[in-house]
């Protein structure tokens, strides 16, 4: 069988090297494998072949997947869940180099945050490999219209709408600092939206003397405050250029596993 | 750069004040769901009505994922059963009470996560109780209250006392005399007694505990006939009532059991004696 990365390939002592023996009228071979593997590239499809005086007679694929959600991989935080790692090791999702996991007990019950007063890097909680919650739309009273947000991905979809999302509550802090160091731009109504960029910010025309234009406060009231800055991440999630592959996720479950999570 | 500090000074403040708010019905129902109500079944539910536009949220029951709620959908929580509805920066749990209070309702615990706006963390916190088996009640915790709620907690003390005051009978149990044994109902025609046993919730006034037996459809006896009552000492905390069969057993059908307390019925089960 082929190797799966760094994880330790051992043959059974029944049957050393792979010579197998007859059981139950069947030629078997037990092989185990101890650790899993440093790369996420080590996981997916490897060939089993039954060899006859080493000439390959017949062969079958397997596919091999990490356990999404336990923390047995071998590098990176300890405690961090698989997904994490690998679809940050394997570049499988849009995990940054310095985003983090945040699994602390109160984290759980969050898909991620930014602290962009801090710096630039991303938390993503344990909710973010599970569903976002889209499409929503939010309505303003007129003449303010309609805007669409949010996305509906699923595992790594999910996780690449969260990380668009916070990057983009990251740019509008930057903006907003930067404009008013540069120009001295106000935010009147308190949204960390320039006043004077309400109007075009992201191709949505907000009320400069609203914060939660769109009302998504009517669902979760402490939006009120910053409903006009989250309507434009939302809608950001949408653009999804925060690239996704979903043939590169092999959790399980996962985009390719027998019963497929996302994306 | 004066107008910017002032409003980075102002968003930590704002949170605050809001921290310190408990969650009451208005707020969830100003909030995200449409309305809040109990589903009077054995045992009873409690009902969750999401609003017809705005937030959708991802629910896990137990911990494990559900699914993502859908426009109007009714969310029922089971007593004793963890439920946890999440988006963006909201999240709302409804966790079940320290035992025994957990057989009567939930802490409910909300936080909003700001500090992706560059606010700060705003957590709160309610209590819904279902007593009686119909009737929603809210408390607000003690504002520097444990939420791990342990009994010696002013909060935890509070909650205790409405339910006792609410439902003062605690542990109880219908049980039939059999030559091999006690049996659960439904009873055969053939057992020689039955026996109730209660204790009453501490807190629970201590006036006399009455029972009755009432044959509620049962063939050849007028409906609801009372068939015998007894009462307890006063002050007596816990007991058991009994009902021995007649000569030639009991007749089959339908049964109930009122146990009451200053002249209130406290509870009532129904049970079958069959052929």
């Amino acid at each position: 069988m082929d190797g799966i990365g760094s994880s330790k390939m051992e043959w059974d002592p029944s049957t050393p090297d792979g010579k197998p023996i007859v059981e139950a009228g069947f030629l078997q071979a037990k092989l185990k494998f101890t650790g899993l593997p440093s790369q996420n590239d080590a996981f997916g499809k490897k060939k089993v072949q039954l060899l006859v005086d080493g000439q390959s007679i017949e062969s079958a694929t397997v596919k091999v997947f990490f356990p999404k959600l336990a923390t047995n991989h071998p590098g990176g935080v300890k405690g961090n869940p698989n997904w994490f790692y690998y679809w940050k090791e394997g570049d499988v999702c849009g995990i940054g180099a310095n985003d983090i996991f945040d699994g602390e007990t109160d984290a759980g019950r969050r898909l991620g945050y930014s602290l962009p007063n801090t710096d630039h890097d991303v938390r993503l909680c344990p909710l973010a490999a599970l569903s976002n919650q889209g499409p929503i739309t939010y309505v303003g009273a007129p003449p303010w219209g309609s805007v669409l947000g949010c996305g509906s991905g699923k595992g790594i979809k999910c996780v690449a709408e969260i990380l668009q999302h916070e990057r983009h509550h990251i740019a509008l802090y930057d903006a907003l600092v930067g404009q008013h160091v540069l120009y001295g731009v106000s935010d009147s109504d308190g949204d960390m939206i320039p006043t004077t960029s309400e109007g075009t910010t992201d191709g949505i025309a907000s009320d400069p003397d609203d914060p939660d234009t769109f009302n998504i406060r009517a669902s979760i009231p402490d939006y009120a405050t910053y409903g006009d800055n989250e309507i434009r991440c939302r809608k950001e999630e949408l653009k999804h250029t925060v690239p996704y592959h979903p043939q590169k996720d092999w959790a399980d479950p996962g985009c390719q596993s027998t019963t497929p999570y996302g994306p | 750069m004066k107008i910017f500090r002032i409003l980075l000074l102002c968003l930590p403040a704002a949170a605050l004040a809001a921290g310190e708010e408990s969650i009451t019905r208005e707020w969830l129902e100003k909030g995200p769901f449409q309305s809040i109500r109990v589903k009077p079944t054995q045992p009873p539910q409690l009902l969750l009505q999401t609003k017809s536009n705005g937030a959708r949220f991802l629910s896990l029951r137990n911990g494990q994922e559900d699914k993502v709620s859908d426009y109007g959908e009714t969310i029922s929580v089971s007593l004793g059963e963890t439920l946890n509805l999440s988006e963006h920066h909201g999240g709302l749990e409804f966790s079940p009470l320290p035992k025994p209070l957990d057989k009567n309702g939930w802490l409910i615990e909300s936080q909003f996560d700001a500090r992706s706006f560059g606010g700060r963390l705003i957590t709160r916190y309610g209590i819904v109780l279902i007593l009686n088996g119909a009737e929603l009640r809210f408390v607000e915790p003690d504002k520097n209250f444990d939420p791990k709620l342990p009994p010696s907690d002013p909060t935890y003390q509070t909650i205790l006392q409405i339910v006792s005051q609410a439902e003062p009978l605690g542990r109880h149990e219908l049980v039939g005399g059999a030559p091999n044994g006690e049996i659960r109902p439904p009873f055969s025609h053939t057992v020689a007694a039955l026996y109730f046993r209660w204790n009453l919730r501490p807190g629970a006034a201590g006036e006399p505990v009455e029972v009755r037996w009432i044959a509620a459809a049962v063939n050849g006896v007028e409906k609801n006939h009372l068939i015998a009552t007894s009462k307890s000492d006063t002050g007596k905390r816990e007991g058991e009532f009994s009902l021995k069969k007649p000569a030639t057993g009991f007749p089959a059908g339908q049964y109930r059991v009122e146990i009451g307390q200053s002249g209130k019925e406290i509870y009532r089960e129904l049970f079958e004696i069959t052929p």
